[in-house]
């Protein structure tokens, strides 16, 4: 039997634990959880979120699974299928954490009408296939009881709905808030953001009462648990308040400013003509083999990723622009392909890992490795703009293993020149030159093919690493 | 709905927090979603309300049954 690894961001909930073994994924679980997963596994919401994707498909497995001195700690032990990519709420754009949110919502609404709740309120609790939000953590449904209240609610604003009317409200970015803190937005610090906004839906009730509530009830030493259920506090106020959730959540949008790259596609000097032989070539590359993981770093309107998704099971499609990747998102939600997860990252700053001992929450380049990364129409924004060593990055891409699609665009191109405007030094300092790029990237990489478009000035690499 | 939630709000401060600090920040966001769920949080809280009048009470009436004992 091979070894299994724990996962080491699992230990919050003392009812289960996360495991791998053999690239599945399993659950160990007390036996509370376990009573609580077979009556869930009766019931009609729970098998209808199944079936839609919403929740993740989940079966018992044999608790031999386990090793000897684990087996006697727990009850049993299921399997879920697997994630194709994780990430995180900090990685997501306005609608995806819109629709994460609803998700959360919407599944609590339904459990509550058989009598199940979902005991807290994780943002971490959602993962993607492809564009679709889907709920993991099983052990999080539990029966609910006569009385008692919504205990996930502070957990929920904190999450989900406080980063929402951050952006939503006062345009600000929720993502350096959720990579900030591992517990979300507190609801004190919700109140000195956004409060001048009493006028929008929800701030006076979920922000400044609930803030008020916080202070005032603190130091109580009842347990106000005991005292709700004593009053008679019924499943009716909690659908109540998740149905007037539900409406705040849906009318909220954001209505961004338009960004620097949110046109690119449209003004980015290829011909219709040049940009068709850029997506023959990468994709002529990714359809050599059946891909599991791509990366398109720099992914902008997705193109490129929609390209190459026929070729494989899941493609990460990553890029720094909030707006941009909103636009993508929303087109894979209408038209597809269900394969492509879009993700908000400046690669010039990559998500580190985060929480207890850094692994609670792994790093990006700590995750399920790619087979294939693309790397298209980027060197040159984190070489000029973000100052990155350009032989630094093409090493730190050689890590993965993967093969690799580059592109260099030589500094005669309207781009280069665009970004060396207000820069003092010029490409000489930052060894921006092909011949410097092409001997950084054989030092890793073995380059099998390669195209030149725009009289040169742009210069596309098919490439292995070296063994 | 201005009036009801003020209504509510005052109501549900209205319920005495008791000192004896032990501290539970998510007390404040249970009690709130009383307010919450509108009317039928209305009345939830004159229940809750009730109770701790009643409970008020027995313990005023007990506390003076303990002075007029004679302390030994």
């Amino acid at each position: 039997m091979s070894l299994i690894t724990l996962e080491p961001g699992s230990f919050r909930d003392k009812a289960n634990r996360i495991f791998y073994q053999d690239g599945h994924v399993y659950r160990a679980v007390n036996g509370q959880a376990l009573e609580n997963w077979q009556l869930l596994a009766s019931l009609s919401f729970f098998q209808r979120a199944v079936a839609e994707g919403r929740i993740v498909g989940t079966r018992r497995a044999s608790i031999d699974l386990l090793p000897e001195p684990h087996r006697g700690w727990w009850a049993g032990v299921l399997e879920h299928d697997r994630i194709p990519f994780i990430s995180y709420p900090f990685e997501w754009s306005f609608q995806m954490l819109r629709d994460a949110t609803l998700l959360q919502l919407e599944l609590l609404e339904a459990a509550l009408a058989e009598n199940i709740i979902l005991k807290d309120a994780s943002v971490y609790n959602v993962q993607w296939q492809g564009a679709r939000p889907i709920f993991i953590d099983i052990p999080s449904f539990v029966p609910w009881k006569a009385g008692q209240p919504w205990t996930g609610y502070r957990q929920f604003c904190q999450f989900f709905l406080f980063p929402l009317m951050l952006q939503a409200y006062g345009d600000m970015s929720f993502r350096p808030w959720l990579r900030g803190s591992i517990d979300g937005i507190p609801v004190e610090e919700c109140l000195r953001l956004l409060s001048r906004y009493f006028y929008k839906p929800g701030i006076l009730t979920d922000v400044i009462f609930h803030a008020l509530f916080q202070r005032r009830y603190a130091g109580t030493s009842r347990r106000i648990q005991n005292d709700l259920r004593g009053a008679g506090f019924h499943k009716e106020l909690i659908l109540a308040n998740v149905r007037r959730l539900i409406k705040i959540v849906k009318a909220i949008a954001w209505q961004p400013k338009a960004s620097a790259w949110s046109s690119y596609t449209e003004d980015c000097s290829y011909t219709a003509e040049n940009y068709e032989s850029k997506l023959a070539f990468v994709e002529r590359f990714a359809s050599r083999k059946h891909r599991r993981l791509i990366w398109d770093l720099g992914a902008n309107a997705g193109d490129f990723s929609k390209r190459v998704a026929p070729h494989a099971d899941a493609v990460v499609a990553v890029d720094g622009d909030a707006r941009v990747i909103d636009r993508l998102y929303q087109s894979l939600r209408s038209d597809g392909p269900a394969n492509i997860l879009p993700l908000v990252m400046n690669l010039a700053d990559p998500s580190p890992g985060l929480g207890w001992l850094g692994s609670e929450r792994k790093a990006f380049s700590s995750r399920r490795p790619p087979d294939l990364i693309l790397c298209l129409a980027l060197v040159h924004h984190l070489t000029i703009t973000a100052n990155i060593p350009m032989s630094e990055f093409i090493k730190w891409l050689s890590e993965f293993g993967a093969e690799l699609v580059i592109e260099f665009v030589r500094h005669p191109d309207p781009m280069v020149q665009r970004l060396l405007l207000n820069k003092e030094a010029d490409d000489q300092d930052y060894h921006y030159h092909r011949d410097i790029f092409q001997s950084d990237l054989a030092e890793y990489f073995n380059i099998i093919d390669r195209l030149e478009l725009n009289n040169g000035n742009r210069i596309l690499y098919a490439c292995e690493v070296k063994s | 709905m201005m009036r009801k939630t003020i209504g509510l709000l005052a109501l549900c401060a209205m319920i005495p927090p008791l000192a004896h600090a032990y501290l539970d920040p998510g007390n404040g966001s249970m009690m709130i979603q009383l307010l919450l769920a509108g009317l039928a949080g209305l009345i939830v809280s004159l229940k809750l309300l009730w109770r701790r009048m009643l409970a008020y009470f027995n313990r005023s009436k007990s506390r003076s049954g303990d002075d007029q004992k004679p302390s030994v």
